[in-house]
């Protein structure tokens, strides 16, 4: 809900109404039927209304909001669900924002956090002077090309339902996700997610920007577990950020346990490297069919996209990994060598100061299967979530067969230290040289 | 110099000679003053139309007469407004803001000095060494771009050499023309040698330590490049100085120092300062040779990961002062 998200909004609504969309919506035909708002999205939304509300962040004692999202009620006394990222800079900056809600009706009110589920990106809070009947959950997961509906207040334009097909859990996901083939856009983060009953079967969370309606929604399993464990005390400040920590130390510890050996690996240039090593982790390769480059390359990119938001320019734990494997027949070993040089730089680490503390490195060269690596490790810890740290790892070779090497950078962001070191180790072992496959 | 011939410098306050006038000693002694009627006209609004009078003995004793003037005559740091006798193995006087020195057959001359200035000398012969240290840089250039192994290298040798050369045409004109201003001389070819052969050098010496660092299997050295162009320039400026100027060798050392050690200061606390600030800085400059020219053997994965907590600590370490830096920014 950053002020980048907005902007980023703000042009793809501009985008949508822009002259051109309004011209090619002039050109067509004067008998086409322009289909009627679903009936049954007017019984839902009547259904859902009173017990949703406009989740509002201010920063200090302005009136103007610095942002917004939405929420619903799961329990009696006022208590709602919203997103964690909504109000992720309340519990970081306590006394830096604070929380209003707005109901359909215009009545406003402070809202107090009561607890947080970060791996989830939820958060349970209380709305003061504001007890809505709850709204009623379905647990079963719904199939895919069920009807389903997203409400929320997109981009602050008032409440909004979008119609769309749920399509199921989202496949090879490291945290539970509904795929929601709908509209959901800024500021309807946290809004209820509806079967065609009405029903809540989830939270609006995310959207890829630029997508063709690839939305996810938080499973309403969480939510309910979530509600069902709160209690009606307010936690102090220090303990929903303490809370916070855990939850990340968590999530860094079964990200990596979901991660054990043995290590599925790809051979390229004779180098078998790691690659789809879980079946969450997203792998693509990648080369140029035709190159007057005298150095050939495969680039093989993969992601374990388990990456949390935890507050405003902070996404943490997750693990990326990507090899460039070089092989040539033309160049020298020298200029060979020259070339996975320039690979072998570590770049690319993105952190705000207020977030982590500078890098320590150090450079080695070890013994590996069959060959030899240069190896870069660069560690930084946060300065907020104590315990947990980032990885830069560089590791560069052309040691195994003549006009074969690879450089490969591997980045992992808020793990524990010592099991991210356990896993750079696995990492490392999995590597070899093949000789026999080295003209493939 | 003809034995009967007195030499009188006019000396600037930066101590070369402005101007010197050769007298014959018939008379054996000459006026100075502004007056165009002195023997010795001096330029000097400080000084009398006729300020004083120099006369020297048969033995060489330099005797001088203040002629009425209001300011007197300076010697060895006292004022004087009668005739006073220059100390002996003295000959300097002061007249208004000018001094004065007269040089007579009976002058006591310093005995010859050595010439150790080896490298200066060897600039005397500057225009091959010019030619060599542009062969040296061209070939370094040409291997740099031939290193790459660009798509097209005759292109992008043409470039890198072209924007080389406009640099170096660049720096030597502008200490030419210094040289110009200053000792009437334009220099351009030793100037051109030193600049080629400070810049052959830094690439040379950086060659070498990349090679020796991958051979040894050691750390990269992060401030390498910055350090070896600092040094290059501070003893490029001392070359520079020495042949664009009168300065003695002495004091172009001193500017040379005290240039490499401002601006290695200024550049080590803003890298210090970058260091512990940009949360996104890796220092990861290190080249890759052929393995086999390693001379250090690798080390064992167990011995690597052995030494980890070594790695947390300093980790921790950076953390902590980072957070030490904020509570103190904090405090009131």
């Amino acid at each position: 809900m950053s002020v980048m998200r907005w902007l980023t909004a703000a042009m793809l609504a501009w985008c949508l109404s822009s002259p051109n969309a309004v011209h090619a919506q002039a050109q067509q035909s004067p008998t086409a039927v322009v289909p009627a708002a679903s009936e049954n999205a007017r019984t839902v939304l009547a259904r859902v209304q009173p017990a949703v509300i406009q989740v509002k962040g201010f920063f200090g004692a302005n009136s103007a909001q610095a942002f917004h999202g939405t929420g619903f009620a799961v329990r009696a006394g006022g208590i709602f669900v919203t997103n964690y990222h909504v109000v992720a800079e309340r519990v970081q900056y306590p006394d830096k924002y604070r929380l209003e809600y707005r109901t359909p009706d215009g009545a406003t009110g402070p809202i107090e956090v009561l607890a947080v589920d970060v791996r989830h990106d939820l958060a349970i809070i209380r709305a003061k002077g504001f007890a809505p009947q709850p709204l009623v959950f379905d647990r079963t997961p719904p199939p895919k090309g069920a009807r389903a509906y997203a409400v929320g207040y997109p981009l602050d334009v008032g409440l909004t339902i979008t119609e769309g097909v749920s399509n199921g859990q989202v496949e090879d996901s490291f945290e539970p996700r509904i795929h929601y083939s709908g509209a959901i856009n800024a500021g309807m983060s946290g809004g209820p997610a509806m079967n065609a009953s009405g029903e809540v079967i989830g939270a609006n969370v995310s959207a890829y920007l630029f997508q063709q309606l690839v939305s996810f929604l938080v499973p309403v399993a969480h939510i309910a577990d979530l509600a069902a464990h709160v209690t009606d005390a307010v936690p102090e400040t220090s303990a929903l950020q303490q809370s916070v920590v855990t939850q990340m130390r968590a999530h860094s510890s079964d990200l990596l346990d979901a991660l054990k050996p043995p290590f599925v690996t790809q051979v390229s240039a004779g180098y078998a490297l790691p690659g789809k090593i879980a079946p969450f982790v997203n792998c693509n390769a990648a080369g140029a069919p035709v190159s007057e480059d005298p150095v050939q390359m495969v680039r093989i990119s993969c992601s374990a996209k388990a990456g949390i938001y935890v507050q405003q320019g902070l996404s943490s734990g997750d693990i990326k990994f990507e090899h460039y494997v070089l092989s040539t027949d033309k160049l020298d070993a020298w200029r060979f060598g020259g070339r996975l040089s320039a690979l072998s730089q570590a770049s690319g680490a993105f952190g705000q100061r207020r977030h982590v503390a500078p890098f320590a490195c150090e450079h080695r060269v070890l013994a590996l299967k069959g060959f030899d690596a240069d190896l870069m490790t660069c560690t930084r810890g946060y300065r907020k979530l104590d315990g947990l740290y980032d990885f830069v790892i560089r590791i560069s070779s052309l040691s195994g067969g003549a006009g074969r090497g690879f450089a490969s950078h591997l980045d992992m962001y808020g793990l524990e230290f010592d099991a991210g070191m356990a896993f750079v180790r696995r990492y490392l072992e999995a590597m070899a040289y093949l000789p026999s496959e080295a003209k493939r | 110099m003809n034995t009967e011939t007195v030499l009188v410098d006019i000396i600037a306050s930066t101590g070369t000679i402005r101007e010197r006038v050769t007298l014959s000693d018939e008379r054996r002694s000459f006026t100075i003053g502004r007056s165009v009627t002195a023997d010795v006209v001096l330029d000097d609004p400080h000084a009398a139309a006729l300020h004083a009078e120099v006369a020297i003995a048969a033995d060489g004793q330099t005797t001088v007469r203040d002629l009425g003037s209001t300011n007197g005559v300076m010697v060895a740091g006292k004022r004087h407004h009668d005739r006073v006798a220059l100390p002996a193995g003295s000959s300097a006087f002061g007249i208004g803001r000018t001094h004065i020195r007269v040089r007579t057959q009976h002058e006591a001359l310093l005995p010859e000095q050595p010439d150790r200035h080896v490298i200066a000398s060897v600039l005397q012969h500057a225009g091959p060494i010019a030619a060599g240290t542009a062969a040296v840089c061209l070939a370094q250039s040409l291997y740099s771009d031939w290193f790459g192994a660009p798509r097209d290298l005759a292109a992008n040798a043409v470039m890198s050499i072209g924007v080389s050369a406009a640099v170096a045409a660049v720096w030597t004109a502008a200490w030419g023309l210094l040289t110009r201003i200053m000792l009437g001389e334009w220099h351009w070819l030793r100037h051109a040698a030193i600049f080629l052969g400070a810049v052959a050098l830094y690439n040379g010496i950086n060659a070498v330590l990349d090679f020796a660092t991958f051979v040894l299997s050691l750390s990269p050295w992060t401030g390498q490049h910055t350090w070896l162009a600092l040094l290059a320039l501070g003893m490029g400026l001392y070359f520079h100085l020495i042949n664009a100027s009168s300065l003695p060798t002495r004091r172009a050392a001193m500017i040379a120092t005290a240039v490499f050690a401002v601006l290695g200061g200024a550049g080590w606390w803003l890298d210090t300062r970058d260091t512990n600030r940009n949360v996104n800085l890796v220092k990861s400059q290190f080249r890759i040779y052929p393995s086999s020219w390693r001379l250090a053997g690798p080390e064992s994965v167990d011995s690597y990961f052995r030494r980890a907590p070594a790695l947390r600590a300093a980790t921790d370490r950076r953390r902590d002062a980072v957070l030490k830096s904020d509570r103190e920014d904090d405090s009131p």
